[in-house]
């Protein structure tokens, strides 16, 4: 049953990938982990019950938001969806999508791309801990000149987060996560613009919030759209 | 001898060359052909009378008295020419020549900031009339010397010709000499009137003004000084200051101008200096007469220079091709002039473009920096006026001949080469003769130059003492300060009686072509420039704690014919050879001398070799240093001297004992790595965790791995890597893996398992100690090789940051030898372990091991063996490619704080333990003294760079002669990131595939 969407989807190669970005309020009072849970395959929820109970949440609900975004591209339940993790990222084996999850604090964020490999980032900044970064070790020699040209203040602590946002969805776009040393990849200190193969940009969150996407096809200038995925939404 | 080879065209016009009609009428006079270069070179030498009388008359040089004699006798030390003949310099160069009319142009000064002056032949002589005059007002005439502290400028230029106009002696030197080289040259000239343009003058916080006045001070014979430039008039006690354009602006405009005296052919035009072994420089008098009649020959029958011709030669008016350039005005050239400065490759070559220049002259530096840099000056300027380039100052290798003919064109490259004891050449260019590449083409017409081998007699085809055998015009009149005549004596004539030994080594082949080997004698020529050992001690003694040192020009051992400066310094009692007093050694020298004064080697010794008469022995510390036997160590007084600098020599190039065996950091270890994670982990997750609990499922994010991973490096002063997180997120688990002894059994990591028995690819960690930085390489190499990272990570015995670098190679080669202990080596590095496996590749060598492979992604030279120089243009370089986005590594605050600039800075933050073993790390590097390695390097250059200055490929060049470079994408600090990692491991995985072929 879900073979023939499959197909239908990867017959149909995008030449400007189309990306769909949903967002997600951690904090909405109105999700039910119970419901959320029932989404989840076995393992995936294994996984989110290891988690203390703010960790168990976002698992929870970030891992439903995904089923239920691909559930409704191939027009089947969530919990049918035939959604494998491998090597800690979700994959829907002969899909061709291209697929990324991410969540920081309150809000999380769900990619899904047809004919390109995505990666998403959202991170919480805070000033304190972009002021930090330097001494981490995770930002390159060319990130920290291109930093230092910023004017102090704000603007390039808040640069220092977009950086460690595009470095992350770079590092997922490439499968790897954190268990590669994120200063192999250099960002270009600047809301859109390439990190080797990737493209990156921006992606529209909540403030006090910065994400970005990477993919390896280009996008288009510009904030990309997200619509909120909210409790009980479309199914 | 060899026949005449066939003529190049030389002119595009194909009018035949002067030499032509010159020999026309040498054949007219000989009563016989002489067809070939060297047939007419073997009449002027045998029949001088007749050869200089020639060129006298076929020259039209303005003159009045007869010809004859042409010389008062054979001896090469007394003879005069042409006590008959009365001449004036200035008239001679602004004269009407055939074919240079008064319209014609005669000088093009061109400035720094890109504005420029042109003057014709009749705007020039203008010019030189109306301040002739306004000089005469002042009472400057024959018998005063007139000093010019000027760069290369038409104001200097028309200054000194109408000084010389009146008979007057000149005297020049550029203003960023320093005060002390300024008054060791002009404190014996003597001069009345000072000409100064200031800029250039102030130094090292001196301003222009004061250090005018330093020089003022130290020169009581002048009494007056006039302003080149536009500034401010200083005020001096007791020497009057006027602005010389002033002065010449209230000449009437119908001022005919006094009369130009004609002068003996031997009156004192120019007084030069040139420095010997001993005392100060060498102040040398030359005549009008033999400086004019000497340009003349060389610019007319070797250069075949004339009406037509635009000539830049790239100079100073310190260096006598000052003067040589400026007597082409005597010939009808039009000369073109600049002060600005080489600010990249393109730099002259756009000037030689821009003016239709047809004949540059330059040196072979130059000429290697436009080559390092892959800069093409046929692709990138217009050469098509241009038909000569002419190279002297130093050693022109073989490749540059095959570089100038491809990168630059179809246009010969002359190699010329002679002194300021002769303001002329020895060797020169020919219009009729072939290039030889790495060799001049012609000997100097009327000089009987040759090589004397071992035993004084002539040798053909090897290198010998250059000596003239026969007298020239150009021999200096005199030496000042030199009455009996007895320096001047010993300088030129004492070697071997009755020929000018000139302190060169020469090989001369039966074609007549020769190619200089360096100096015979104890004068340093460093970078091209002559330095008296004399001028050295005399700085250096003045720096506390220094009792006497001794400046030695010795052999760099990986480029043969290319030297470096060594110093040997004696010090006080209980006073410690340190880096900082070889700083300021170095720096004093810089400031008190130039940048060619500073020694690339310092050495304490105890005392200097000296004969049983006292006298201070170059050539014995010279032989020690170049690891050759020492000839006359029965004469020396105190021959245990020797063994004192050859331990001193040997110290150098060993690791420093003491520091860094051991763990000098102390970690910590067992039960309070568990502490230090639990509470670490408790701290970034906001509450304490259980010991067994996940990092991530306990609410840590990536983000504050990080975090986590910082804390603990600090805290536990050793690498906590994301690896370990990953393997072992939880308390006890990390503390586990982190209480394992300070890493030592990792201190080699595989990054990529590979084919049993194909010789490993072996990468030398980054300056944080680390092999993190060759991770996306390392996946994209093409090679059955297993590759290996070695590390040195903080906190191990090893650590980076606490070794040098000799020391991290030492025992990286040994870690080597245990991983490998047979087969071809393969090593690579990234800028600072490019450093280290340079160090390392030395090191095997020398064991006897095969290193096959060596590969230097980016190595920059450790600023610690460039020039003071180029230390601090590549600083200003460097500040300026932090400006520009994604140009270089750190910030520009970083930057600054490590150089000249610091103290406009306020103090560093404490910096972290990562920023700390950054900066030790560099400190490391920079101190590195590199040796030469003979083997092959594969060096991949980033294509992003600032050009010249950020190019120091030179420098390696001349440690590693074995260089193939290879240009990769990136900038020198995102040369490995993963957007060029696949290219450059492309590249990477070609040149090893080759290197086992």
């Amino acid at each position: 049953m879900s073979r023939r969407t499959s197909e239908r989807l990867v017959a149909h190669p995008a030449s400007t990938p189309v990306i769909t970005l949903r967002a997600l309020d951690l904090t909405h009072p109105g999700w039910d982990l119970a419901m959320a849970a029932a989404d989840l395959a076995e393992g995936e929820r294994a996984r989110a019950d290891r988690g203390v109970a703010p960790v168990r949440r976002r698992r929870l609900l970030v891992r439903s938001g995904l089923r239920r975004v691909l559930g409704c591209l191939l027009d089947v339940a969530p919990n049918d969806v035939p959604l494998v993790t491998v090597d800690g990222r979700p994959v829907l084996p002969g899909s061709g999508l291209g697929l990324s999850c991410s969540a920081s604090e309150g809000v999380a964020l769900v990619a899904v791309a047809t004919g390109a490999t995505v990666g998403v980032d959202v991170q919480r900044h805070r000033d304190e801990e972009a002021a930090d970064a330097a001494a981490e070790g995770w930002l390159g020699p060319a990130e920290r000149a291109r930093l230092a040209v910023l004017p102090p203040g704000p603007d390039r602590l808040r640069a220092v987060t977009r950086c460690w946002t595009q470095k992350e969805a770079v590092l997922k776009a490439r499968g790897t996560g954190v268990r590669r040393p994120p200063a192999d990849v250099v960002t270009p200190v600047a809301d859109t613009g390439r990190a080797g193969p990737w493209w990156l940009a921006p992606v529209a969150v909540p403030g006090g919030y910065v994400a970005s996407l990477a993919c390896d096809a280009p996008l288009d200038a510009g904030d990309l759209d997200v619509a909120p995925l909210t409790p009980g939404g479309s199914r | 001898m060899s026949v005449l080879a066939p003529a190049r065209q030389p002119v595009p016009s194909g009018r035949p060359p002067q030499i032509a009609d010159f020999r026309a009428r040498a054949e007219a006079v000989a009563g016989r052909e002489l067809p070939t270069a060297p047939a007419l070179h073997d009449w002027s030498v045998r029949s001088p009378d007749d050869f200089w009388r020639t060129l006298l008359t076929w020259s039209g040089l303005v003159r009045e008295g007869s010809a004859e004699p042409v010389r008062t006798g054979d001896d090469v030390e007394e003879a005069r020419f042409f006590p008959q003949v009365r001449l004036n310099y200035t008239e001679n160069l602004l004269r009407a020549v055939p074919g240079a009319g008064d319209d014609a142009p005669a000088i093009t000064s061109v400035h720094a900031d890109g504005s420029l002056e042109r003057l014709t032949r009749g705007e020039l002589r203008t010019a030189v009339r109306r301040t002739s005059r306004a000089l005469a007002d002042l009472g400057t005439g024959p018998g005063e010397t007139v000093l010019a502290i000027a760069p290369n400028s038409a104001g200097a230029a028309v200054a000194a010709l109408a000084a010389a106009a009146l008979g007057a002696t000149i005297s020049t030197a550029t203003p960023d000499m320093g005060p002390t080289t300024l008054l060791g040259r002009f404190g014996q000239v003597g001069a009345g009137t000072a000409l100064v343009d200031r800029a250039g003058l102030g130094q090292d916080g001196a301003g222009p003004d004061e250090v005018l006045a330093t020089v003022v001070a130290g020169l009581p014979t002048v009494r007056r000084v006039l302003v080149l430039d536009d500034g401010p008039l200083p005020a001096f006690d007791g020497v009057p200051v006027a602005r010389l354009t002033d002065l010449v602006a209230a000449v009437p405009a119908d001022d005919p101008g006094p009369e130009w005296p004609r002068l003996a052919f031997d009156h004192p035009l120019f007084v030069m200096f040139s420095s010997g072994t001993t005392g100060p420089p060498k102040a040398m008098v030359h005549g009008a007469g033999g400086t004019l009649l000497e340009h003349v020959k060389e610019h007319r029958l070797h250069g075949d220079l004339g009406p037509g011709d635009t000539l830049y030669f790239h100079t100073t008016t310190a260096w006598m091709m000052w003067n040589w350039q400026l007597s082409a005005l005597a010939v009808g050239a039009h000369v073109v002039v600049y002060d600005g400065p080489i600010s990249g490759p393109e730099t002259l070559w756009e000037l030689v473009a821009a003016h239709g220049v047809t004949v540059f002259g330059t040196s072979p530096a130059y000429l290697q920096l436009c080559q390092d840099d892959g800069y093409r000056p046929r692709d990138a300027v217009d050469l098509s006026a241009l038909r000569a380039v002419l190279s002297t100052g130093a050693v022109l290798h073989e490749w540059q001949f095959a570089w100038v003919a491809d990168a630059v064109g179809d246009v010969p490259l002359q190699s010329i080469s002679g002194g300021t004891d002769v303001i002329g050449c020895f060797v020169l260019g020919h219009p009729e003769l072939p290039v030889r590449p790495g060799r001049a083409q012609s000997l100097s017409l009327g000089l009987d130059v040759v090589a004397l081998g071992e035993d004084g007699s002539p040798v053909l085809g090897e290198v010998g003492e250059l000596v003239c055998r026969n007298p020239f015009p150009s021999r200096p009149v005199r030496f000042l300060d030199d009455p009996d005549g007895q320096r001047f004596h010993r300088a030129y004539f004492a070697a071997h009686p009755g020929a000018w030994t000139h302190g060169d080594r020469i090989e001369i082949d039966t074609d007549g072509s020769a190619r200089l080997h360096g100096r015979s004698d104890g004068v340093l020529n460093v970078n091209g420039i002559r330095i008296g050992p004399s001028e050295i001690y005399t700085i250096v003694r003045a720096v506390p704690g220094v009792a006497d040192a001794m400046a030695v020009e010795i052999r760099d051992p990986a480029t043969p014919g290319s030297t470096r400066l060594a110093l040997l310094v004696v010090l006080r009692p209980g006073v410690v050879m340190d880096d900082a007093l070889a700083l300021r050694i170095r720096s004093t020298l810089r400031r008190e001398g130039s940048p060619a004064h500073v020694p690339s080697l310092v050495l304490a010794v105890d005392e200097v070799p000296l004969t049983h008469n006292g006298k201070r022995s170059e050539s014995a510390a010279r032989a020690v240093l170049d690891g050759e036997p020492v000839r006359n160590a029965s004469a020396l007084k105190n021959p245990g001297s020797l063994e004192g600098i050859a331990a001193a020599l040997a110290a150098t190039q060993v690791p420093t004992p003491g520091t860094g065996d051991g763990s000098s950091v102390d970690g910590v270890r067992g039960d309070d790595v568990q502490a230090v994670v639990a509470r670490v982990f408790a701290e970034v997750l906001g509450a304490p965790v259980p010991e067994d609990a996940d990092f991530f499922d306990a609410g840590g994010t990536s983000r504050q791995s990080m975090t986590l991973l910082r804390r603990l490096r600090g805290e536990l002063r050793r690498p906590v890597s994301v690896d370990d997180l990953v393997a072992a997120p939880t308390i006890g688990g990390l503390a586990a893996v982190l209480a394992v002894g300070g890493g030592r059994d990792v201190a080699v990591e595989v990054l990529r398992e590979g084919v049993a028995g194909v010789p490993p690819l072996v990468l030398v960690h980054g300056p944080q100690g680390d092999v993190d930085l060759y991770r996306s390489m390392v996946d994209a190499l093409d090679t059955d090789a297993p590759v290996y990272g070695l590390t040195a990570h903080l906190g191990t015995a090893d650590a980076v940051g606490e070794a040098s670098v000799a020391e991290l190679a030492r025992r990286h080669a040994e870690r080597l030898e245990e991983l490998q202990p047979t087969g071809p080596v393969r090593l690579a590095g990234y800028s600072f372990g490019g450093l280290v496996a340079l160090e390392m590749a030395r090191l095997l060598t020398a064991r006897g091991r095969e290193v096959g492979f060596l590969g230097l992604l980016d190595l920059l030279p450790p600023t610690g063996q460039l020039s003071r120089n180029a230390q601090r243009l590549y600083h200003l370089a460097a500040l300026a490619a932090r400006l520009v986005p994604g140009m270089a590594g750190d910030t520009v605050v970083d930057f600054l704080r490590a150089g000249p600039l610091r103290r406009l800075l306020p103090a560093a933050a404490p910096s972290s333990p990562d920023e700390e073993v950054l900066r030790r790390s560099e400190e490391a590097f920079n101190r590195h003294a590199w040796g030469p390695y003979a083997g092959p390097v594969s060096y991949f250059r980033a294509r992003r760079r600032i050009p010249v200055i950020m190019n120091q490929l030179y420098a390696l060049r001349r440690i590693a002669p074995d260089l193939t470079v290879v240009d990769v994408p990136g900038a020198h600090h995102d040369l490995l990131a993963a957007g060029h990692a696949p290219e450059l491991a492309a590249r990477v995985s070609e040149a090893l595939a080759a290197s086992v072929r």
